[in-house]
């Protein structure tokens, strides 16, 4: 009970974001018009990078089993909606749905025949120590995942039931995307690890009446393929291809790792990452918010054929250390594009800044067991994105924004709880989430 | 170890196929924020009423009852929703009927009788459920009481399910 008593500020703190953020309906309001949720190469960005995320845990962990859910609501979208009634169109509030789950396993292969095997320690169930042990060096593990992530706006209707009281219900509004990968990992302990699969990506439209039919249609789901390998967990290089040309690829190196090689290093350095990405971000689509190279001749309902595109290329180093209990990371982001980028709205030539992206997080553990974490976290940033201003009423293209998480983990489940605000991993994903407060929850079951 | 390798790759693939997708997770939040399920239709018809028609195969032993709504405005769809039709006496407007074919699970049809001045309204239809708790006092939680009460439906049901909307024209 006394060590409960040390997590009632930190949750009354949240909870008091939570109803801060429910209940600030008027702040920020915006006619939420075109929308980047078309834009399925972001998308499966996105889901990638919860994909990467995953087996960040289940390898740092040696999990053999990870399902994990999260849910995500975005507070405040206007939306331009017909009136059946007055046969007329209204702005009228809804909430951005995301949604996320994942199945995974992993399991050895082959396992070499050790020397000393170490069977006499009991198993305590609740020490991880115990009963997960680091993968044997040499072993072949295979994994499998499939996972998905939904988006959608939908609107919440009350329903007044007389004396038994009022309840509310959901409907859903406009396109629905719904983004699933299959995938495939091998990895040889510790040389390499390699992760290959297939994004499908699908456009739901809801029926007039607020319901949706999970209609699985072959014909109207693209696909994307994304690969991955990583040498020594030193070395990673992940791609997404589309079917006809690569869409993005990512090289980092960990170079406190690589330096471990050949020397030690001092306790007090961070593990320092540094990394390249280029990502062909701008196509001349409609919710592009540039036009690429030139602005004549240009239009959102110009052919595929005469559209042209332009690739932005980000470097970006990250830091992290422990102290004991307390964590710290920062990183820094820069970029360029390689073609002239031309605002859609002045025509104007835009120039990015070289900085996109600064962020910094701290974290504290409550308790300090083996396996068992209650992590307290605080984190900050600032980002920049030209998109910014086209997709909202922000009068400039960047913005500082915050987060504050719980995250507790016990051997087999873990929870999360999240609030943030212009929090750069929201606005990187989808840009019409800038000024609306996001409440974000997830669980996971691991063996 | 290949049995083994075959037996975990089966197993993957029917948990995967049932469970792990992007459905799965909407789902989730879908039963969280009660979404629209199933749809009904409704039309009016002259000297009969509004005819509000569903099939939601309820199938539940903690079933208590069908309920209709309608929007408390005129000519809004965005218009918040009031009940219009129960097994009990729960209605606070007018436009209110008990019906007590409601209570019975296979009941697909309600005529709302009590028109509204004329417009376009939308009616859903809500799936009734008792809450689990103890309602004989024995120390154990039931799924439904032995003997409902108005009294109890009141303070002991929520909406399990809610249907789509369904537009009416009423002259």
């Amino acid at each position: 009970m006394r060590a409960l008593h040390h997590y009632t500020i930190p949750f009354i703190v949240l909870l008091c974001i939570h109803l801060f953020a429910v209940n600030t309906g008027s702040f920020a309001q915006y006619v939420y018009e075109a929308s980047t949720l078309h834009n399925a190469a972001s998308r499966s960005q996105t889901v990638q990078q919860i994909f990467y995320q995953r087996w960040d845990t289940i390898f740092s962990n040696y999990l053999h089993f990870d399902a994990y859910i999260h849910l995500n609501w975005v507070y405040d979208f206007y939306v331009n909606s017909y009136n059946r009634g007055t046969g007329t169109t209204q702005a009228v509030p809804m909430r951005l749905v995301r949604t996320f789950s994942d199945i995974a396993l992993l399991f050895p292969v082959y396992t070499p025949v050790t020397e000393t095997p170490d069977e006499a320690q009991p198993v305590d169930i609740t020490d991880v120590s115990t009963f997960r042990k680091p993968w044997v060096d040499n072993s072949i593990l295979l994994g499998f995942t499939a996972c998905g992530y939904h988006y959608g706006l939908t609107r919440t209707v009350d329903i007044n039931r007389g004396s038994a009281g009022t309840e509310s219900a959901s409907d859903y509004a406009f396109s629905q995307f719904f983004d699933d990968i299959v995938a495939i990992t091998a990895v040889f302990v510790p040389y390499v690890t390699l992760h290959a699969g297939i994004v499908f990506n699908q456009q739901i439209e809801p029926n007039e009446d607020g319901t949706l039919d999970y209609n699985f249609d072959p014909s109207t789901i693209t696909k994307r393929y994304f690969a991955s390998v990583s040498l020594y967990n030193i070395l990673t290089w992940r791609s997404t291809a589309a079917k006809d040309r690569l869409e993005s690829y990512d090289i980092s190196l960990n170079i406190t790792q690589f330096l471990s090689i050949t020397t030690t290093i001092p306790s007090y350095l961070p593990q320092i990452t540094i990394g390249y990405k280029k990502y062909q971000k701008y196509n001349d689509e409609p919710y592009d918010p540039v036009w690429v190279s030139t602005a004549s001749g240009k239009s959102n309902t110009m052919s595929d054929s005469l559209k042209q595109h332009a690739t932005l290329y980000t470097y970006y180093t990250t830091l992290s250390k422990n102290f004991g209990n307390f964590f710290l990371a920062t990183s820094i982001e820069l970029q360029h594009v390689d073609r002239t980028i031309v605002d859609k709205r002045t025509e104007q030539k835009v120039s990015l800044p070289v900085m996109r992206l600064w962020w910094a997080k701290a974290g504290y553990d409550l308790m300090d067991r083996p396996g068992w974490d209650f992590i307290v976290w605080l984190g900050v940033n600032k980002f920049y994105d030209p998109a910014m201003s086209y997709h909202s009423k922000h009068s400039d293209n960047d913005t500082g924004g915050w987060f504050a998480m719980i995250d507790g983990t016990s051997p087999y489940i873990t929870l999360s709880i999240k609030a943030s605000y212009n929090d750069y991993s929201e606005l990187d994903k989808l840009i019409e989430a800038i000024d609306k407060y996001i409440i974000e929850g997830s669980a996971s079951f691991r063996i | 170890m290949p049995n083994k390798f075959i037996q975990i790759l089966l197993l993957w693939a029917i948990v995967t196929a049932n469970v792990a997708c992007s459905y799965v997770a909407d789902y989730i939040e879908g039963e969280i924020t009660n979404r629209a399920r199933f749809s009904i239709s409704a039309h009016y018809e002259a000297g009969t009423g509004v005819i509000v028609e569903w099939d939601a195969n309820p199938g539940n032993d903690s079933f208590a009852g069908y309920e209709i709504y309608m929007t408390q405005e005129p000519n809004n769809e965005y218009s918040d929703y009031f009940v219009i039709g129960a097994p009990y006496d729960i209605g606070t407007s007018s436009y209110f009927q008990i019906d007590g074919a409601l209570s019975n699970s296979s009941t697909t049809q309600f005529i709302h009788t009590s028109l509204p001045p004329s417009g376009i309204y939308f009616y859903r239809v809500g799936v009734i459920e008792w809450d689990e708790r103890d309602y004989n006092n024995d120390g154990e939680d039931e799924k439904k009481p032995a003997s409902p009460t108005p009294a109890l439906y009141k303070l002991y049901t929520n909406i399990a399910e809610i249907s789509g909307s369904a537009m009416v024209e009423i002259p």
